[in-house]
C-alpha cells in the first residue's frame, strides 16, 4: 500500500492550499490506497478527512506536523505524529492541547515524563523530517529519539525538489541507519494539485506579512509540494526500503474516529435506574403541573404526543441530553436568570414539560418531527436563550458541574469571504492601507458572489490597472479556504468522557476553551452540543420585572400572563412598536398596520412573515389578504386543508413544508426533513431537480394528478431562503407578547431597561423621544441621585420617570460612576468644588464633562459655571501641598467671570455630545420655522387621509437608512421629529438625482401620502437638506442615521470641539 | 561552469533523459545525478521548468524542461 504520510491541509491555516475533500479525491485519483493528513499543531480536518476518505474507499490516517526547539541551540526539528489508534489520537489530541498551551516544544518534552510520554509506539509513529531543518538538528533529534526504545521513531526523507535534494536525503537515510532507525517516505505536501501553488504561496505571503514581491524564505520556488503517484516518487527517490515503510506505517495505522453512538453528556441518575427512566418520572411528575389548565382535548394529545416523543427519545439514546438540559436551565431560574427554549426544540412536549422551552406544542400545532424523529441522523439541537447579561454565570456554573475537562465551546472556521479575501490579497499586492481599505469597502461584507461582479467598483479606486486582474485572481484563490478557528456563538460541547480523548482544546483570546471541530463535525463525533444564547431582550425583561417590583411592590407574573390582554393588543396593531421585540422596525410596523393581530397565533405568524422566505416568495400579502377577508382561502388539494388551515392556505412554515412532502408526497419523515432542508437552502439545483421528480413521482402515487402535484411542488419550492419553524416563531412570538405587554403596562419601567440594555435598534435619543410620546418624563444624569444603571424616579407629576445613569455620560466610565457612588454614600456632595475635592482620582475632563451636562444641577445650575469651577478647584488642589487645618473655600466669587448663560441650541449640542441624546428634540427648535413654510409635523399626517393622495412636506432627523436587497433600489429613510416618525421611500431615479441630499443628517421631504389604518408613508419626489430651507442648523451630530449618537458624538468631537470652545 | 541557455532535443527512454542533442552532436546520458523544479511567479508568466544535472559523454549539462520554451541547456560544468 501506499500514501502520503505528510499532508497539510487548508486547516493548517495559511499554509495549506487544498480541502481535505479535494486531497482525498487527488489522492485516489493518484492510485494512493491511504492518505494521512497531518495539519500544524491540530486536527481540525480530521472528521472531514476521515468522512471523505470512507466515502471514496481509501484509508484516512490522523496526524498533527510540529516543531521541537533543540536545547540551547537555535536549531528546531519538525515532527509529524500519526495516530495508530484511538489511544493514539488521544495522545495526539493531549499533544495538541498542549501544544496550544505551551506554544512549542523542546526537546525536554522528548525526554521520558515530558508531553511525549505517551506517544509510545502501541499507539503513534512519530517521523523526523528533514523539512527546512539543519541537518546536524535533525542528526540531534534522531539521536534523542533513538535512545527511546519505548517509541516507533522513523527518519523521513522526501524529495524537496530543490538542488541536490537527493544528496539531503543520502545524508538522513546514513544518518538514521547509523543509529539503527528505519527510514521512510514522507514528501512534504501543501497542496493537492500543482495549481494551488499559487494560492499556497498567496497564503504564505499574507501569514508572514510580506508582498507578494518579496522573497522569503518559507515562500515556495516550485509547484511539486503537491500529492503524486508512486510510481513518479520511485523514479526520483532511489531507496526502495523507503517505500516499503510507507506500507508497513499504512497497515499499523488502523482507526476509525466516527463513531456510530453518541457520546451524552453526564446526567444525574440515582444509582440502580437508567436515564430513560428518570426522564419519564419527571415528564410524568411535572405534567399535571404544566397542563393543569388546558381542557381536556389537549391534556389528552399532550399525553399521547408525550409518549411518542419519550419512546423517540429513548431509541435514540438522547435521554441525558433532555436531562442534562433540564438541569441548566432550572438551574438558572433557581438563581433568577431569565431562560428560553427556542428553535426546533419548542416542538417538543418533552421540553415544554420540563420547562425548557414555553410554548404548548399541542395548542400551536408543532410538529415533533420537526426536531427529532427515528431517522433523525446526529443529535438535535436545543437551542435556550439566557438573559445575555447572566449568561456568563451560567457558562461558569456548566464548566462547574460537567468539570472543566467535559465542557468547551465549539468552534467556527471563519473562510474567507469577499471582502476579507479582497483585504488579505490586496496587501499582499502591495497597496497601501488607505487603499486596501477602500477597495474592501468597494464590496459588500458578507457574500460570497463572484469578484467580477464588482470589478467596476473596484476600478474606481484603483483605476483599470493590471494589478486589478491580479487582485481578482488572488481573491478568487482565496474564497471558501479557512482563514482562521473563531468561537461558536453558544454552542457549548458537553461530554462524559473527558473531551480530551475527542478533540483537542485550545484557547481563544478571551480564555475559553474551544475544541477544534465545527458544530457540523461536533456532531460527527457523537458529541452534544447545547446551545447557550445570549438573549439581550431577556435581560431586558428581567430587569423591567425587577424595577416594577422594587418600585411598586409587585414582581409581575410574566410567564403566566394570559396572551389575551386587549391593551397589549391594541398597542400591537398602532404599531407604537418601537421597543417591542422583533416588531420594531418599520417594516414590521407596516406589515401591522395591514396584518391588525388580533390573538397570539396572529403574532406568530406576524413573526413568521416577516422574512426573507416568505417576502420572497411572495406569502405575504396573499396572507394578509386572506386574513382580512380580502380574498377567499382555497387549498390546491384537499389533502393540503389540515396542514395548511391555520395559515389560511399558504405555506408559512418550516414544518408545513416537511409534512407536505411527508403526507402529499409520501416520502418518509426522513426523506421529508431533508427535502424542507433542500428547500429552505436551495443550495443544489440538480439536487432540487432529482427532489422534483420524487416530489411529484410520490404525490401521483398517492393518486393525485400531475398537474396538481406540480403545482403544489411549485408553492412549496418558493420556500426558499431563511424562514422560521412554527415552533421558533411561537417561541419568540410570546417574547414578542411579554414585551409588549410590559410596555404597555409599565412603560417607565420598560423603556428604563430597554435603554439599560439596548436590544433594539434604534439610537438612544430615538428611545427617549419614544419615551416621552409614552408620557414617561426622562430625567437627565444628576450626580446626587443617578446610580449605575436606568432607574425609575417619581416625577413633580407623580409619575414614574426614567432617571439617566452616571455612565451615560461620555467618558464617565463604570469605575468612575463607583467611586462618585461610593463617595455619595458617605454624605451628599454640598458644592461643586466638594465634588471635585472628594474625588481626586477622577480626572478633570471627566469633572468637566459631568459639569457641562448639567448633572451638577443642583449644586450649581450654570453648567458653564459649574464646569469653569471645577477648572479653579482641580488647578489650585494640585498645586495645594497638604491638607489644610482649617478649610477655607478654594473659590471666591471673583475667581469666576461673568459668563453667558447656555442658549437652547448650545444645550442640545452639549447633551448630545454629553449625553447621547438631548432632553428636548431638535426640530422643537425650529418648529414656528418650518410651520410658515408649511412643513407638517410628522403626527398630524396622521390625521390625513392616504387615499387622497396627497402632496406633503415634512422634516426631521434621520434615524434609520436601509437599502434592503430585495427592495430593487428603493432607499427607505425614516423622520424622526418631535411627535413620532415616518417612514419614506425614496425611489431609485430619485434617490440618484438627491444622492449627495440623503446623506444628510437633517431632511426636508416632499412627497405622496400614503398609508393604511393608522400607519403612514410618504413616496418621496423632492429632498432638501434641512439647512438650506430653515438656515443656520448644527445641532443635531446623528449622521449616521441609527447609530447611537453618543458614539456618533465621540467620533465627532474633534469638529465639535470647534463649537464648544467658542461657546466656553 | 559555464551559462549557456541554448535549446536542445533530448530523447527519453523510459521518461528519462537518455541522448542529448546539441550544436549538431549526439551525447548519451551515462548518470542522472540530480532533479529539481522552479516556477516563476503565478500572477506572471507561470513558467514551470523540471532541471537535470546529468553526467553525458560531453561532461555534466544542467539541462531544463520548460512548458514555454521546451528543453533548453542551461549550464555546462568543466
Amino acid at each position: 500500500m501506499f500514501g502520503s504520510l505528510h499532508t497539510r491541509s487548508h486547516f493548517s491555516f495559511l499554509d495549506g492550499g487544498s480541502s481535505p475533500e479535494v486531497l482525498a479525491e487527488t489522492a485516489q485519483a493518484c492510485g494512493h490506497a491511504a492518505l494521512a493528513i497531518t495539519d500544524v499543531n491540530g486536527v481540525y480536518a480530521a472528521v472531514r478527512h476521515q468522512r471523505a476518505c470512507r466515502r471514496l474507499g481509501i484509508k484516512g490516517l490522523i496526524g498533527i506536523d510540529c516543531s521541537v526547539a533543540l536545547g540551547a541551540t537555535t536549531g528546531r526539528v519538525d515532527l509529524t505524529v500519526l495516530a495508530r489508534n484511538a489511544d493514539g489520537y488521544r495522545a495526539i489530541c493531549r499533544l495538541s492541547t498542549w501544544l496550544h498551551e505551551h506554544h512549542a516544544l523542546s526537546d525536554e518534552q522528548l525526554a521520558p515524563g515530558g508531553a511525549f510520554d505517551d506517544l509510545v509506539a502501541d499507539r503513534c509513529i512519530i517521523i523526523v523530517h528533514t523539512l527546512s531543518t539543519r541537518s546536524e538538528d535533525v542528526e540531534a533529534a534522531l539521536r534523542i529519539l533513538s535512545g527511546r526504545t519505548e517509541l516507533c521513531v522513523y527518519a523521513g526523507i522526501s524529495h524537496d525538489a530543490r538542488p541536490w535534494a537527493v544528496r539531503r536525503m543520502r545524508a538522513m537515510v546514513d544518518c538514521a541507519r547509523g543509529m539503527g532507525l528505519r527510514i521512510v517516505l514522507a514528501q512534504d505536501v501543501r497542496y493537492a494539485g500543482r495549481d494551488a501553488y499559487a494560492v499556497h504561496d498567496l497564503m504564505i505571503c499574507i501569514r508572514e506579512g510580506i508582498t507578494i514581491h518579496q522573497p522569503h524564505p518559507l515562500r515556495p520556488v516550485h509547484d511539486r509540494n503537491c500529492l503524486r503517484s508512486e510510481q513518479d516518487l520511485r523514479t526520483i527517490v532511489p531507496f526502495p526500503e523507503a517505500f516499503d515503510a510507507v506500507d508497513e506505517i499504512i497497515r499499523l495505522c488502523d482507526f476509525d474516529l466516527l463513531p456510530e453512538h453518541i457520546t451524552p453528556p453526564g446526567a444525574r441518575v440515582p444509582e440502580g435506574r437508567t436515564s430513560d427512566e428518570v426522564l419519564r418520572q419527571m415528564c410524568q411528575d411535572a405534567f399535571d403541573r404544566r397542563y393543569a389548565r388546558a381542557v381536556a382535548a389537549t391534556q389528552q394529545r399532550a399525553r399521547e404526543l408525550l409518549e411518542h416523543e419519550l419512546q423517540v427519545i429513548a431509541e435514540l439514546q438522547l435521554s441525558d441530553f433532555f436531562l442534562v438540559v433540564h438541569e441548566v436551565t432550572e438551574h438558572a431560574r433557581s438563581r433568577g436568570i431569565r431562560c428560553s427554549g427556542r428553535g426546533s426544540a419548542a416542538n417538543s412536549v418533552v421540553a415544554y414539560v420540563l420547562g425548557i422551552t414555553g410554548v404548548c406544542p399541542v395548542e400551536h400545532h408543532l410538529l415533533f418531527e420537526r426536531f427529532l424523529h427515528r431517522g433523525r441522523k446526529g443529535t438535535p439541537d436545543i437551542d435556550v436563550d439566557f438573559d445575555s447579561e447572566r449568561r456568563g454565570e451560567v457558562i461558569a456554573w456548566m464548566e462547574e458541574r460537567f468539570g472543566l475537562e467535559q465542557t468547551a465551546m465549539t468552534a467556527t472556521i471563519i473562510t474567507y469571504r469577499l471582502r476579507m479575501a479582497i483585504r488579505d490579497a490586496a496587501k499582499a499586492l502591495g497597496w497601501p492601507e488607505e487603499t486596501v481599505r477602500a477597495l474592501s469597502k468597494a464590496v459588500p461584507g458578507y457574500t460570497n458572489n463572484d469578484v467580477g461582479i464588482y470589478r467596476a467598483e473596484l476600478a474606481a479606486v484603483v483605476g483599470d490597472v493590471p494589478m486589478l486582474d491580479i487582485l481578482l485572481k488572488s481573491v478568487q484563490l482565496l474564497i471558501d479556504h479557512p482563514r482562521h478557528l473563531g468561537q461558536h456563538s453558544g454552542g457549548m460541547v458537553l461530554s462524559s468522557k473527558p473531551l480530551e480523548m475527542l478533540t483537542p482544546v485550545q484557547r481563544s483570546a478571551n480564555g475559553v476553551a474551544v475544541v477544534q471541530f465545527d458544530k457540523d463535525d461536533v456532531e460527527a463525533l457523537g458529541l452534544v452540543k447545547f446551545d447557550v444564547l445570549g438573549l439581550r431582550m431577556l435581560a431586558c425583561i428581567s430587569e423591567c420585572c425587577e424595577l416594577v417590583a422594587r418600585h411598586t411592590g409587585t414582581m409581575p407574573e410574566i410567564d403566566d400572563l394570559p396572551l389575551d390582554d386587549a391593551k397589549t393588543f391594541e398597542t400591537i396593531r398602532s404599531g407604537r412598536t418601537l421597543g417591542i421585540f422583533q416588531i420594531e422596525s418599520q417594516g414590521q410596523i407596516h406589515l401591522l398596520a395591514k396584518h391588525q393581530p388580533e390573538r397570539f397565533s396572529d403574532l406568530v405568524t406576524e413573526v413568521a412573515l416577516f422574512r426573507p422566505g416568505p417576502l420572497q416568495g411572495g406569502m405575504v400579502h396573499p396572507y394578509i389578504a386572506r386574513r382580512r377577508g380580502k380574498e377567499p382561502v382555497t387549498f390546491p388539494h384537499p389533502d393540503l386543508e389540515p396542514i395548511l388551515s391555520d395559515t389560511l392556505g399558504i405555506v408559512l412554515f418550516q414544518e408545513q413544508v416537511l409534512e407536505i412532502a411527508h403526507r402529499f408526497a409520501g416520502m418518509t419523515l426522513e426523506e421529508a426533513d431533508d427535502f424542507r432542508s433542500l428547500v429552505s437552502k436551495n443550495r443544489d439545483r440538480h439536487l432540487m431537480a432529482a427532489m422534483r421528480d420524487r416530489f411529484v413521482q410520490g404525490a401521483c402515487r398517492r393518486g393525485v394528478d400531475v398537474a396538481t402535484a406540480e403545482e403544489v411542488y411549485e408553492i412549496v419550492s418558493h420556500f426558499v431562503g431563511y424562514g422560521f419553524c412554527r415552533s421558533h416563531a411561537a417561541a419568540f412570538a410570546k417574547i414578542v407578547y411579554q414585551s409588549a405587554w410590559l410596555k404597555t403596562h409599565h412603560t417607565a419601567a420598560y423603556m428604563a431597561a430597554f435603554m439599560q440594555h439596548r436590544p433594539g435598534m434604534y439610537n438612544l435619543m430615538t428611545l427617549e423621544e419614544e419615551s416621552r410620546r409614552w408620557g414617561v418624563q426622562i430625567l437627565p444624569c444628576h450626580i446626587q441621585h443617578s446610580g449605575m444603571r436606568y432607574d425609575l424616579e417619581v416625577d413633580s407629576h407623580g409619575r414614574m420617570a426614567i432617571r439617566k445613569p452616571l455612565t451615560a455620560m461620555r467618558s464617565v466610565s463604570q469605575d468612575i460612576a463607583r467611586q462618585i457612588i461610593w463617595e455619595r454614600a458617605r454624605a451628599p456632595f454640598s458644592s461643586v468644588e466638594d465634588v471635585v475635592l472628594r474625588l481626586p482620582q477622577v480626572p478633570r475632563d471627566t469633572l468637566e464633562v459631568i459639569a457641562m451636562a448639567g448633572a451638577m444641577h443642583d449644586l450649581e445650575p450654570d453648567a458653564r459655571r459649574a464646569a469653569w469651577i471645577v477648572g479653579v478647584v482641580r488647578q489650585r488642589q494640585s498645586k495645594a501641598a497638604d491638607e489644610p487645618l482649617l478649610r477655607v473655600s478654594m473659590v471666591c466669587e471673583e475667581d469666576v467671570p461673568n459668563l453667558p448663560e447656555l442658549r437652547a441650541q448650545e444645550r442640545l449640542a452639549y447633551d448630545y455630545i454629553m449625553q447621547g441624546a438631548a432632553r428636548v428634540h431638535p426640530m422643537t427648535l425650529y418648529r414656528r420655522s418650518m410651520m410658515s413654510m408649511e412643513i407638517r409635523p410628522i403626527e398630524t399626517l396622521r390625521r390625513l387621509s392616504p387615499d387622497a393622495k396627497l402632496t406633503v412636506t415634512t422634516a426631521g432627523i434621520v434615524i434609520l437608512r436601509q437599502s434592503p436587497p430585495t427592495a430593487n433600489g428603493m432607499l427607505f429613510v425614516t423622520l424622526e421629529d418631535e411627535s413620532g416618525f415616518l417612514q419614506c421611500v425614496v425611489p431609485p431615479q430619485v434617490r440618484e438625482r438627491f444622492r449627495q441630499e440623503l446623506r444628510s443628517s437633517a431632511l426636508v421631504l416632499r412627497g405622496t401620502l400614503h398609508g393604511i389604518g393608522s400607519w403612514r408613508s410618504i413616496m418621496v419626489s423632492d429632498v432638501h437638506v434641512l439647512t438650506k430651507v430653515i438656515g443656520g442648523y448644527h445641532g443635531h451630530l446623528s449622521y449616521a442615521g441609527g447609530q447611537d449618537t453618543l458614539e456618533v458624538g465621540r467620533n465627532r468631537m474633534e469638529s465639535s470641539a470647534v463649537v464648544i470652545t467658542g461657546i466656553v | 561552469m559555464k551559462l549557456m541557455m541554448e535549446p536542445i532535443d533530448v530523447g527519453l527512454n523510459r521518461n528519462q533523459p537518455s541522448i542529448i542533442c546539441w550544436r549538431g552532436g549526439t551525447y548519451d546520458v551515462e548518470q542522472i545525478l540530480d532533479t529539481w523544479s522552479s516556477r516563476g511567479p503565478w500572477w506572471g508568466s507561470d513558467e514551470r521548468r523540471s532541471y537535470l544535472l546529468l553526467v553525458t559523454t560531453s561532461g555534466v549539462m544542467e539541462i531544463f524542461h520548460s512548458n514555454l520554451s521546451g528543453w533548453m541547456l542551461s549550464r555546462m560544468f568543466d
